[in-house]
């Protein structure tokens, strides 16, 4: 069950600070990287709002994940304002334990422990970059 | 027992033509305050409602607004004799007072911008795609709701908002569109940018859904 692809997205300036493929197998007709990620930010941000103010009661989390015929589009949001957003198959069930972990082990590990590393700018760590890559190859739902 | 919450109709151009609430009443909270308050209200960016902005507390969280204050309910963002409510709650001679909270109701024109949110959502999503051929979204799910989308042909769109556990939403998404159809037959329903109108329509659809959250299936 193949994963697509990854986001990561800082809230509180509104920007996709990290980004990486895996098995993206198209691009629509005029694709510009910069313009997939506002676009993606955009669409998530804007259904979070909606299912807000649908919700019939309070609840924790209100946007989990949406899924097309396709593809099913993840979504985890940490109150530090930090949105992981992750494409997947549509037969993936709930992977929000998942993301978390991958906070957890590597969001927190190698980005907020590290006094190198302004999430306020685009991620270039290499660091980052490979255990993120390993952490996505190691799931159980990677092919 | 499956649980339906909303149902909504969207247009090709995105408007909203029919939306069904089922009657559910949110929680209201009531509480004693003396001067000064401690949570802090803002006035929504309508200008039509009075909400909490910050100071959580007892049941009343953030993004609830005031329904009454001292018993009596309140006219939007003022008191039922005209005083605008932000300044009744600054002056100390009106404390102690109570205000009851509770989750806002949207307004007609609320609902028309959300619907159509959700509609350009619709369509940007199927071009974000990673993989080629993908429809809009189908089903968006929440911790324990799932809001269920069919689009036909013709580019109408069913919404169905229900319970996470509710299964074959197919089935009640095509029955809509059956009972959809037959409003278009009236003679009197001349174009779609119109609301639905159709008492029928209405009670089909009411009668379809609570034979499907109790069976599951409509006939």
């Amino acid at each position: 069950m193949p994963i697509f692809n990854f986001y990561i997205f800082n809230l509180f300036c509104g920007k996709c600070i990290y980004y990486c493929e895996f098995n993206r197998r198209h691009k629509g007709q005029d694709f510009k990287e910069k313009n997939d990620q506002e676009n993606m930010l955009g669409i998530v941000h804007s259904l979070k709002d909606f299912m807000l103010r649908v919700a019939p009661s309070e609840v924790k989390d209100p946007f989990v994940s949406y899924k097309t015929n396709k593809t099913k589009v993840h979504y985890y949001e940490t109150p530090s304002g930090v949105a992981f957003v992750l494409t997947t198959d549509p037969l993936v069930g709930d992977i929000r334990n998942i993301l978390q972990d991958l906070h957890k082990l590597v969001w927190v590990e190698f980005v907020v422990k590290n006094p190198l590393c302004d999430w306020k700018q685009p991620i270039t760590s290499n660091l980052f970059r490979e255990k993120v890559t390993e952490y996505i190859k190691s799931l159980p739902c990677y092919q | 027992m499956g649980l339906i919450y909303r149902v909504a109709v969207i247009n090709q151009e995105g408007q909203l033509i029919y939306s069904h609430e089922k009657n559910t009443t949110y929680p209201e909270v009531e509480k004693t305050f003396s001067f000064p308050l401690d949570i802090q209200l803002k006035l929504s960016n309508k200008g039509n409602r009075v909400m909490v902005e910050f100071g959580e507390r007892d049941g009343i969280k953030i993004g609830h607004s005031i329904s009454a204050v001292n018993g009596t309910p309140v006219n939007g963002p003022k008191l039922s004799n005209g005083t605008p409510i932000l300044d009744f709650l600054s002056s100390p001679e009106n404390f102690p007072l109570s205000v009851k909270f509770c989750r806002p109701r949207f307004t007609a024109d609320e609902q028309l911008t959300m619907y159509s949110l959700l509609y350009t959502m619709y369509a940007l999503s199927a071009n974000l795609s990673p993989v080629a051929g993908s429809s809009g979204f189908e089903q968006i799910d929440g911790d324990n709701f799932k809001v269920n989308i069919f689009q036909t042909v013709t580019g109408i769109k069913f919404i169905v908002i229900s319970d996470l556990k509710q299964q074959n939403m197919e089935v009640l998404l095509r029955k809509m569109y059956e009972l959809y159809s037959d409003v278009l037959k009236d003679p009197l329903y001349t174009n779609n940018s119109q609301p639905i109108k159709n008492a029928l329509f209405d009670n089909a659809l009411q009668f379809a859904i609570e034979q499907f959250e109790k069976n599951g299936n409509v006939s």
